[in-house]
């Protein structure tokens, strides 16, 4: 079988290497793209991989922008973990309805267990209601 | 000298209200900020000056009428200090600290209120700007944390098999980064309480396995030191992440002022009104003319002192906010030259986790 192939978006090359050194290393396929507009016509070239790695804040089309993209056009069937420096990555993860989140700075064993849990796993959920406060 | 002539060259906006409220006195930079020519014209306007004004406090909502600082003092409650929004028909905003006192007559009764008026809105503008600065600025440091991680970890993955010495420089780099990530989210934390705000993501928490799992990640050598002497496994509806982050902050706090040698003890129990948390050191203590201050934001007990480990004061005070936010309180017990104890109540949610 096929190693499985995630999509890595994210703008910094730095981060990006890393990430990407990671998950070869952990026996992923992996194809990169320094924003969500790259990320969209490889998916749209390509179709979709396994998972994909999405950086929120990127330049051009940002990760929540690119998730709407393929909302927009039904490709909803790969799981999309969130990268995010923002406070709350788990709450930004549930609001966009992302499969799973990763906070910035990352661990990289916290990485590769979030990716291999996620990987073939389930599919972009609907944006959820946000629950009543209480 | 004229009263008149002293209230006229007054920096501060001054009105006067008689007993029923209707303004019988205001100063030339009471009548600028209110944008009325004379005081009939404000009189014509409604029987308080910013009645036909929107005021609204600093979260933005409008203040009513019955609870403006004259309407307070009038009802024999004086406004110490309070900031009042104002927007301008011009779009300009004006930002005023107000305070205001009731006047009282021969017999202790009152017969008006005076109420002075500041403009900080340049400071409160730059005051924003600042805040905004740190945000953006401790923000913008994620990204550089997070390379200098995931590239030390990255390379520590490669070199499994390389000399002890090397791995553990590369270790280093990477608590490095962890610490630099810690002070990033202290100064976020603490724009965010700026603004009154803490917000908290609630979902059921274990409390005893959230203890554990903040000693696992404590470094070695202090997590070596922390004793769990009971860890009922206890859930609140809380914000996993904040009870972690003001947990860590107690333990740092013990493993910081106290021997390398001695033991710190750490327990959860339930009691009557729900779950406390103790961290007990064996440390320095805080000094007794120290205590009071102790959860005050950039306060440090031990600042310029031979055992001055640095820091920029703010866990406690965080960390406080973290246990207010969830309904319980904080408190300690310390012996100076014998130790300090942590102890927070939370309640309890009922369930077990």
């Amino acid at each position: 079988m096929s190693k499985p192939k995630v999509l890595v978006a994210d703008d910094d090359e730095d981060i990006r290497d890393a990430i990407v050194f990671i998950l070869q290393r952990g026996g992923y396929q992996v194809v990169e793209a320094v924003d969500g507009r790259e990320a969209l016509d490889y998916v749209l070239a390509s179709g979709l991989p396994h998972l994909i790695l999405l950086d929120m804040n990127m330049p051009v089309m940002s990760g929540r922008e690119l998730m709407s993209e393929l909302r927009a056009r039904g490709l909803t069937g790969a799981p999309i973990v969130v990268i995010t420096a923002a406070y709350d990555a788990q709450r930004t993860a549930e609001e966009i309805g992302a499969a799973g989140f990763i906070g910035k700075p990352f661990d990289l064993e916290v990485l590769l267990e979030t990716v291999g849990r996620h990987i073939g796993s389930g599919l972009i959920g609907p944006i959820p209601r946000r629950e009543p406060s209480p | 000298m004229e009263l008149a002539a002293v209230l006229d060259s007054m920096t501060d906006g001054v009105f006067v209200c008689d007993e029923t409220g209707r303004l019988i006195a205001i100063n030339p930079v009471g009548l600028c900020i209110v944008g009325a020519k004379d005081l009939e014209e404000v009189q014509r306007k409604g029987p308080y000056p910013f009645r036909f004004l929107d005021v609204r406090d600093e979260e933005g909502h409008l203040i009513p009428v019955e609870d403006s600082p004259l309407a307070r003092a009038l009802a024999g409650d004086p406004v110490v200090h309070r900031l009042e929004l104002i927007d301008r028909r011009s779009g300009e905003r004006l930002v005023l600290r107000t305070r205001a006192a009731p006047i009282r007559g021969a017999a202790g009764e009152i017969v008006g209120a005076v109420k002075t008026v500041t403009d900080v809105t340049h400071e409160y503008e730059l005051e924003r700007a600042k805040e905004e600065f740190i945000r953006v600025a401790a923000h913008e440091l994620k990204t550089p944390v997070t390379i200098i991680k995931a590239n030390a970890q990255a390379a520590l993955s490669m070199l499994a098999d390389a000399p002890a010495g090397v791995l553990r420089l590369l270790e280093a780099m990477v608590r490095g980064a962890d610490r630099i990530d810690r002070l990033i989210g202290s100064l976020l934390d603490l724009t965010d309480l700026q603004g009154g705000i803490l917000s908290l993501f609630r979902r059921q928490v274990g409390l005893g396995q959230l203890l554990r799992e903040v000693v696992e990640q404590m470094p070695t050598a202090a997590a070596r030191r922390i004793r769990v002497v009971e860890a009922t496994p206890v859930a609140i509806d809380g914000d996993a992440r904040r009870l972690r982050q003001m947990t860590r902050s107690l333990l740092d706090n013990a493993v910081k002022y106290s021997s390398d040698k001695s033991s710190i003890e750490v327990s959860l129990t339930r009691t009557e009104y729900g779950i406390r948390l103790s961290v007990a050191d064996h440390g320095i203590g805080i000094p007794d003319d120290k205590r009071e201050r102790v959860f005050e934001k950039f306060f440090r007990a031990h600042a310029g002192r031979p055992d001055d480990v640095g820091g920029i004061g703010v866990g406690l005070f965080i960390a406080r906010e973290i246990v207010k936010q969830h309904g319980g309180r904080i408190w300690f017990e310390s012996a100076e030259g014998s130790g300090t104890t942590f102890y927070v109540d939370l309640p309890a949610a009922g369930e077990t986790a």
